[in-house]
């Protein structure tokens, strides 16, 4: 843990899909930075069969901004708040606009209301997608 | 006793609470107090307590506090925590696992064993054939361990994933 001077909340997120041959589940991994410094890191074998990799992303997208909200949650119980969004960065486009665009898709229909949290974030400008 | 653990951290939460500390709302083992011109932060981990903050004389008041309600042994700097070790410099905080991986390789016979720069090869594809192993329970052990070394291992926890899946399969007989 070193200072970086600046204790901006930085996300990255990652899934591969269908990546287990055999039940075909997708693992997704994040990592965020706080200030810089590498603070919480996860990698899980997700409990559903994702059917397009934007979907994979972005379930994961919705895991990463649990993480997200919950460290700026106890950084301000902390006494450290800073008011800028958090940023959570994501390879996949399609994923990225399913999270900004709220427009209702064929391919989408199916994602269940929780993953939409990731959504819900980006709306109200709590996490910039990147 | 079943119920000693919820009394203690209720008390401990009390005393806490009395002093002027809040529990945070993101971690209920977490407790901090905050002044204008002050700043403490108390982590509780059942009996084992963190104390850090930017006043060091009311770091110290607050352990004459404690020291009156409870018998408390103070162990100074922290150094170890849950197996976990840390190293203070100018640069700042270093946490390492450095026993827990010792005993780890110990436990598994592997302290002669080569070390590699990657921990897994990108392409590897883990598959069902092959004769299974005739010591599941020692595989889940060690797998155990592994997850908990992921907390400062941050390049293992891919692969300690794929390990927990085989895990999974050896539970079900196929």
């Amino acid at each position: 843990m070193q200072n970086h001077g600046h204790t901006q909340i930085l996300g990255y997120t990652n899934a591969d899909w269908a990546g287990n041959t055999l039940d075909r589940k997708f693992t997704m991994g994040y990592c965020i930075f706080v200030g810089g410094n590498l603070v919480s890191w996860k990698s899980k074998k997700q409990l559903v069969v994702a059917r397009s990799s934007a979907e994979a992303e972005y379930r994961a997208m919705a895991f990463t901004a649990y993480e997200l909200i919950w460290l700026k949650a106890l950084l301000i119980d902390l006494g450290v708040f800073h008011p800028q969004p958090m940023s959570l960065c994501c390879d996949n486009q399609a994923a990225m606009h399913i999270a900004s665009n709220p427009v209702f898709h064929e391919r989408t229909k199916h994602i269940e209301v929780d993953y939409h949290y990731a959504r819900e974030q980006v709306q109200s400008h709590m996490i910039v997608t990147q | 006793m079943k119920q000693s653990p919820r009394a203690w951290y209720a008390k401990l939460g009390t005393v806490l609470t009395k002093l002027g500390f809040t529990r945070s709302n993101a971690d209920h083992s977490l407790f901090v107090c905050i002044k204008p011109d002050e700043r403490l932060v108390v982590l509780i981990y059942v009996d084992d307590l963190i104390v850090t903050g930017n006043n060091h004389a009311a770091i110290t008041n607050l352990k004459s506090i404690l020291h009156q309600r409870f018998a408390i042994k103070d162990l100074g700097v922290l150094k170890n925590f849950l197996g976990i070790e840390m190293a203070t410099s100018h640069k700042g905080l270093f946490l390492n696992q450095h026993i827990y991986v010792l005993d780890l390789l110990c436990e598994a016979d592997m302290l002669d064993c080569k070390p590699t720069k990657t921990p897994l090869d990108s392409k590897l594809q883990l598959t069902l054939d092959g004769d299974s192993f005739d010591q599941p329970q020692l595989y889940q052990k060690l797998v155990g361990k592994l997850i908990y070394l992921t907390i400062t291992r941050p390049n293992l926890s891919h692969l300690v994933v794929l390990l927990v899946n085989s895990c999974t399969h050896l539970l079900q007989p196929i």
